[in-house]
């Protein structure tokens, strides 16, 4: 007799399935038309090859005839008797019962690891949420709820009947989207159940000195060299090019040293501020350029917080107006004591107008 | 990544200048900039990816309008010093300039956000 397609267990239907690779349980729009299409071609290839055959699998070993047996552990079970729970990936499976899932204040210090490193690296708050959720799911979290805000993070875990809630402080925002990149590498590989719970909370809290980094010249480098290029976009004449490209640089310099000796990030922008200004804008005299106003300018364009400024428009249209609400403080008061520098620096160098 | 970098900027600065030459504002300019950014940087991404992208934030970071802050805010401050027959000048210089930043900078958070919300990433967790 032949069976139809019908006739077959498709676990992706179940309610109690555990998908690997993110296929969604019992909602079968979730899934991917691939695996659908090869779901039930792999169907017809069972009823045409081995029409009587319940064992063949073809790379999907949870497709199987309803009336199929299966032996595990020399064991014979069957739909009827508690088939469903031994199937590899079921939820259920008393075989996943012996790797214990990881308790949940492991799981909540980790997505507060998570969240912490995301934000310091300058994620919105969106990108925040999701992670946290995704890796509390893979874990065997029933749900997950994050409250993000500048300077904490709060998690709320619930597994059955347990729940666990922890909060976590965030240190100082910045922009590191190569360490931003390592963060989710790790966290796809959790995900996807290849790293566990206390191995990812290793490799997490590495993650701040095993990210490389550019060399502090290259940084310096590049940084002056925008900088300049932004004062020719801005009218600047040529002989105010390298003043402005070595006041950028040198305040570059003076902000990285500044921020490895933990210093309040708003003196240092005042501090580098009124460097580059002043670099950029006696050289632009010495140099008799034409533009030395602009050219101090351009020099402070560094400091501009440019991602958190777009974090905040994120933030804000994707329904966390406290968290951009705080973001906008701190972007605002970098925004004064930059201009504050500034003008410090053109009050010196500068003629009075 | 680099270079796609550098060239997701570059096509940002592009777009807007060819937009400022036609004879749109700064805000305008800047919207349909980040717009184009965005949506190819969505587009161009594999489909059904649960990879996040960064291009289309760091092609619109050149597009945040710092010097024009700077300016709004020195304006400010040189209204505490102005003679009373400067001081609605200088308020107005520096008020324009600051709702200049503000929309130019509500426009491309709009605009980058816009195709995310239409065609968003797939999602992994069980929903």
């Amino acid at each position: 007799m032949v069976r139809t397609a019908s006739a077959y267990l498709e676990c992706w239907k179940c309610p109690n399935w555990r998908a690997p690779n993110g296929f969604g349980a019992g909602n079968p729009a979730a899934t991917s038309g691939r695996f659908q299409r090869e779901l039930t071609m792999n169907n017809r290839s069972l009823q045409q090859a081995n029409p009587t055959d319940p064992g063949e699998t073809r790379g999907h070993p949870n497709v199987l005839p309803m009336d199929a047996t299966l032996e595990i552990g020399g064991e014979k079970f069957s739909v009827e008797r508690g088939l469903f729970d031994m199937l590899p990936n079921h939820r259920n499976n008393p075989r996943d019962k012996t790797t214990s899932l990881p308790p949940l204040s492991d799981i909540a210090r980790l997505s507060l690891s998570i969240g912490r490193l995301l934000m310091e690296s300058g994620e919105s708050g969106r990108i925040i949420h999701e992670e946290i959720i995704r890796v509390a799911y893979a874990l065997g979290c029933d749900s997950a709820e994050v409250y993000c805000q500048h300077a904490a993070i709060i998690v709320t875990l619930r597994r059955g009947e347990e729940f666990c809630v922890q909060m976590g402080k965030v240190g100082e925002h910045g922009v590191n989207l190569r360490q931003s990149e390592a963060i989710k590498d790790t966290l796809r590989r959790v995900a996807s159940g290849d790293l566990e719970c206390s191995a990812a909370q290793t490799e997490f809290d590495d993650v701040p000195h095993t990210t490389p980094s550019y060399p502090i010249w290259l940084v310096c480098l590049c940084t002056g060299l925008a900088c300049s290029a932004f004062g020719r976009l801005f009218g600047v004449d040529w002989p105010a090019f390298f003043p402005v490209l070595i006041g950028t640089a040198s305040g570059q310099w003076i902000r990285h040293a500044l921020i490895v000796r933990k210093q309040n990030i708003f003196i240092v922008s005042g501090i580098v501020s009124f460097g580059s200004a002043f670099l950029a804008g006696l050289g632009a005299r010495l140099l008799r350029s034409s533009h030395p106003e602009t050219a101090t300018v351009a020099a402070v364009l560094l400091l501009v917080p440019g991602v958190a400024v777009l974090n905040i428009q994120m933030d804000a249209i994707e329904g966390k107006p406290n968290l951009a609400a705080a973001r906008g403080l701190r972007v605002i008061y970098l925004l004064v004591f930059m201009t504050l520098g500034l003008i410090a620096a053109q009050r010196l160098i500068l003629p009075v107008m | 990544m680099i270079l796609q970098c550098f060239g997701s900027g570059a096509v940002a600065l592009a777009v807007r200048t060819a937009g400022q030459a036609a004879g749109l504002d700064l805000p305008e300019a800047s919207f349909f900039a980040a717009l184009v950014v965005a949506t190819a940087e969505r587009v161009l991404h594999k489909f059904q990816s649960s990879h996040g992208s960064i291009l289309s934030l760091v092609g619109c970071i050149p597009m945040v309008p710092g010097s024009i802050a700077a300016k709004g805010l020195m304006n400010l401050f040189a209204l505490l010093r102005a003679h009373p027959s400067e001081e609605i000048l200088a308020a107005t210089n520096g008020m324009k300039n600051l709702l200049e930043v503000t929309f130019t900078l509500a426009a491309i958070g709009t605009a980058l956000a816009i195709p995310r919300l239409i065609y968003p990433r797939k999602m992994l967790h069980l929903s």
